[in-house]
């Protein structure tokens, strides 16, 4: 177990540093923790990065793709592709950046197909919208909600009641 | 050829019939429930209920109130008032609110005394909400109801003593299995 | 009637709503469908309808409470998704369990892959048409639960698995118990598919149904035995072994054209591999303990206590949680995945340094294999829908989670 872990360390090292050679300037740092690293990057050229990653590097399976939100620190929220590439069995993380003026990023749907619903479900928890989506709607919660339930500031039990409980209510009286 | 016959003569229908035909001649596995009645293996994870210590008579709670602090559901509310001078705390409130209950069995996990046991009795639906909010008094009644329709001798549960685990680990009263005596011995008398 | 509107009669589309309450869509799983006669034209699905807010929830409770709700996930086979998340959190405290818990879990893991595929293909063969395995299946899946019982203490929500280990130990008696199981196990199967695999109506019924090709599958998303029925290998206990899968042997099966007749084959064939794999670690179990050292379990005096300042609660917003044993998980992040018997289930945990996890997400299988309906279903009949959506094997507690 130990070796699989020093092995994924070190091509996957490798991989991060060819792709800072690719684009100087938009890998902003290098990290890794327990043998996984991970590429921090700006989110203007996204789509050719993970297209770089994607094509000649091989990492051809996108196991998932999620928000996460840093309420302290600026820019806020943070979008993360977890990418696997089964024939030499490396695992890689992408993370882009995104501020709390205009959470906007490019939309990766024609590089993977799979992509759709995940980004779906950021938007409807965070607020993040992707520009390119073939249809962005909220998925999870009820079409007319308001507010993003996955962010830092919005309560555990919510602001108020919905809409649709307050009407069987009055119904009922 | 071969394939040919075997679709002239409907042979893959006839070896489904053939199976069918087999499972007529073998015993049935429906149990009839309430006529008869499957017993709960031991270590099931049911109703509620504060142990009758034997030799006191009343409950074993020392209100350290750490099955509160583990409760997922943080559905158990204790109240105990404090002795200043010896520093003996003596339990006053004690609630389980079992309808919101996920009935993981952390609390007989972590109760350093074997005060609360989540027994083998699962069958206490009823028409009100009111009577599923266990307070003290409804606790020990939980207790009385289940060692009347127990059979054996001593009772032990074996999330109290947690088998497989090295015994420096854990706290000092639940290192040895201690079982809690039910009913006397025939032929010793009082 | 003018010619006119005879025309525009033919041309109307007839649109279905397979509302949240039916018997064949597995759950709360609306679909908009709209046919012309009995062809699909268009498939739009519609989810969260049992959303529960987990991820949320798992914010303001601590590592070991937090393993509590992700019972309740695939509430199917709940020891994987506990295993999934022990995994994820051992894996970012940097420990490993002991030799007899890995192999316990690998036991225990491969029991509810039985139970699974068992309900998988009572409901599969239900919805096409074939009553009868509907009730064998559940024969045998009821004794699996029993197993359970004895094991744990409860049928459906176990919280059996801990980090760092189990949680108490197995006695001699149950596992011999498993053992004749497996023997019993292994005779049913060939009973399933003799009345199933040369079946002509089976055969008429799934051949050519919900066709993918494998670069097409692995775009989607597809994973598990739906990407393995088209061809491309891709089994997490075989890549990157976890437990004890590294040293009990077993095969992968794949198939070849990517339909729900090969999808059918590749299950029943995992059945067969997962009695094997329960045989091998029966025999080669070791004694030992059962939980690590360093963990930060319950039992082990007591867990930190939740300091929230003045003026904060639970009801406002942003709360930093101080617990004591803190130092055992340090800030970073992991995502770990794990062979679910629906696909890949995957964690991505994000820990900040206090004992509570800072962001859980949880990649659900059934989720992405939702959004592959359109795709697979089209040009197809109405009642090859139920067959696709039988196939594909989804349940809507991780879809919504």
């Amino acid at each position: 177990m130990a070796q699989e872990i020093e092995r994924n360390y070190q091509d996957s090292l490798k991989i991060a540093f060819l792709l800072r050679e690719q684009f100087p300037e938009e890998v902003l740092e290098i990290t890794e923790f327990r043998g996984q690293v991970s590429v921090t990057v700006k989110k203007e050229k996204i789509k050719e990065i993970l297209r770089y990653v994607k094509e000649e590097q091989g990492f051809n399976h996108l196991q998932d793709l999620c928000g996460v939100d840093y309420y302290l620190e600026n820019p806020r929220f943070e979008v993360v592709y977890n990418l696997f590439s089964i024939w030499r069995r490396l695992h890689i993380r992408v993370k882009a950046k995104i501020d709390d003026k205009e959470p906007e990023i490019d939309s990766i749907t024609d590089l993977w197909e799979g992509a759709n619903w995940h980004e779906r479900e950021c938007f409807d928890m965070f607020g993040i919208k992707f520009t390119g989506h073939p249809d962005l709607r909220r998925i999870l919660m009820p079409e007319d909600w308001d507010g993003h339930p996955l962010r830092k500031d919005y309560p555990l039990k919510g602001r108020e009641l919905w809409r649709g409980f307050k009407e069987i209510l009055e119904e009922q009286k | 050829m071969n394939n040919l016959l075997k679709k002239i003569l409907f042979l893959d229908i006839i070896k489904g019939l053939l199976i069918t035909f087999k499972t007529i001649f073998t015993h049935p596995v429906t149990i009839r429930y309430p006529k008869e009645k499957k017993e709960p293996e031991e270590g099931f994870r049911g109703r509620h209920a504060f142990v009758r210590d034997p030799e006191t008579g009343k409950e074993r709670c020392v209100a350290c109130t750490k099955c509160a602090q583990v409760c997922p559901s943080q559905c158990i509310y204790v109240d105990f008032s404090l002795n200043v001078e010896t520093g003996v705390r003596v339990l006053t409130k004690y609630e389980i609110d079992a309808l919101r209950c996920i009935f993981c069995g952390y609390c007989e996990e972590i109760c350093p005394v074997n005060a609360i046991v989540l027994t083998e009795f699962y069958e206490y639906a009823s028409y009100d909400r009111k009577t599923n909010y266990f307070n003290k008094e409804s606790l020990l009644k939980n207790w009385d109801e289940f060692i009347s329709q127990y059979k054996g001798n001593e009772y032990i549960n074996k999330f109290w003593y947690l088998p497989g685990i090295n015994r420096m680990r854990l706290p000092v009263g639940k290192r040895q299995p201690k079982p809690v005596p039910i009913r006397k011995i025939a032929g010793v008398r009082d | 009637m003018g010619q006119l509107e005879i025309e525009k009669l033919s041309e109307t589309k007839f649109v279905l709503q397979m509302g949240p309450h039916h018997p064949a869509t597995h759950g709360v799983l609306k679909l908009y469908t709209e046919f012309e006669g009995e062809r699909v034209l268009k498939i739009v699905p519609d989810v969260g309808y049992l959303h529960r807010g987990i991820e949320k929830l798992a914010e303001s409770k601590t590592y070991p409470s937090a393993m509590t709700l992700t019972d309740r996930l695939d509430y199917i086979s709940s020891m994987t998704n506990n295993i999934g998340y022990c995994l994820a959190v051992e894996r970012l405290m940097g420990i490993e369990p002991p030799p007899r818990a890995k192999y316990i879990r690998t036991m225990v893991a491969e029991l509810t892959r039985l139970s699974s595929h068992l309900l998988w293909l009572a409901t599969h063969a239900l919805d096409i048409g074939a009553m009868t395995v509907f009730l064998y299946a559940f024969r045998e899946r009821e004794q699996i639960l029993e197993l359970f019982e004895k094991i744990c203490g409860a049928r459906l929500t176990v919280s059996y698995p801990r980090i760092g280990g189990v949680r108490v130990d197995i006695k001699e008696k149950v596992l011999e118990e498993i053992s004749k199981f497996t023997e019993i196990m292994l005779n049913r199967i060939d009973e399933y598919e003799g009345l199933l695999t040369e079946n002509r109506i089976w055969i008429s019924r799934t051949k050519g149904v919900g066709v993918v090709s494998s670069e097409e599958a692995l775009s989607l998303g597809l994973t598990g035995p739906a990407l393995r029925g088209s061809g491309v290998y891709y089994d997490i206990r075989k890549l990157i072994p976890y437990d004890a899968y590294s040293e009990v042997d077993f095969e992968v099966p794949l198939g070849e054209n990517g339909d729900t007749y090969d999808r059918y084959l590749c299950r029943i064939r995992e059945m067969k591999q997962s009695a094997l794999i329960i045989r091998q670690c029966i025999e080669k179990m070791p004694e030992g303990e059962i939980i690590a050292e360093q963990t930060i379990d319950i039992d082990i005096p007591h867990q930190g206590k939740r300091k929230i300042s003045a003026g904060d609660s639970l009801w406002s917003g942003f709360i930093k949680f101080v617990d004591e044993k803190a130092e055992l998980i340090p800030p970073g992040e992991i995502y770990s995945a794990i062979e679910a018997p629906k696909g890949e289930l995957g964690f991505y945990i994000v820990s900040d340094g206090s004992g509570r996890p800072y962001r859980m997400r949880v990649r659900a299988p059934s989720f992405v294999h939702i959004s592959a309906i359109p795709k697979l279903c089209e040009g197809h009949l109405l009642a090859d829908v139920i067959a696709i959506i039988g196939t594909l094997d989804i349940v809507m507690g991780e879809a919504d989670r």
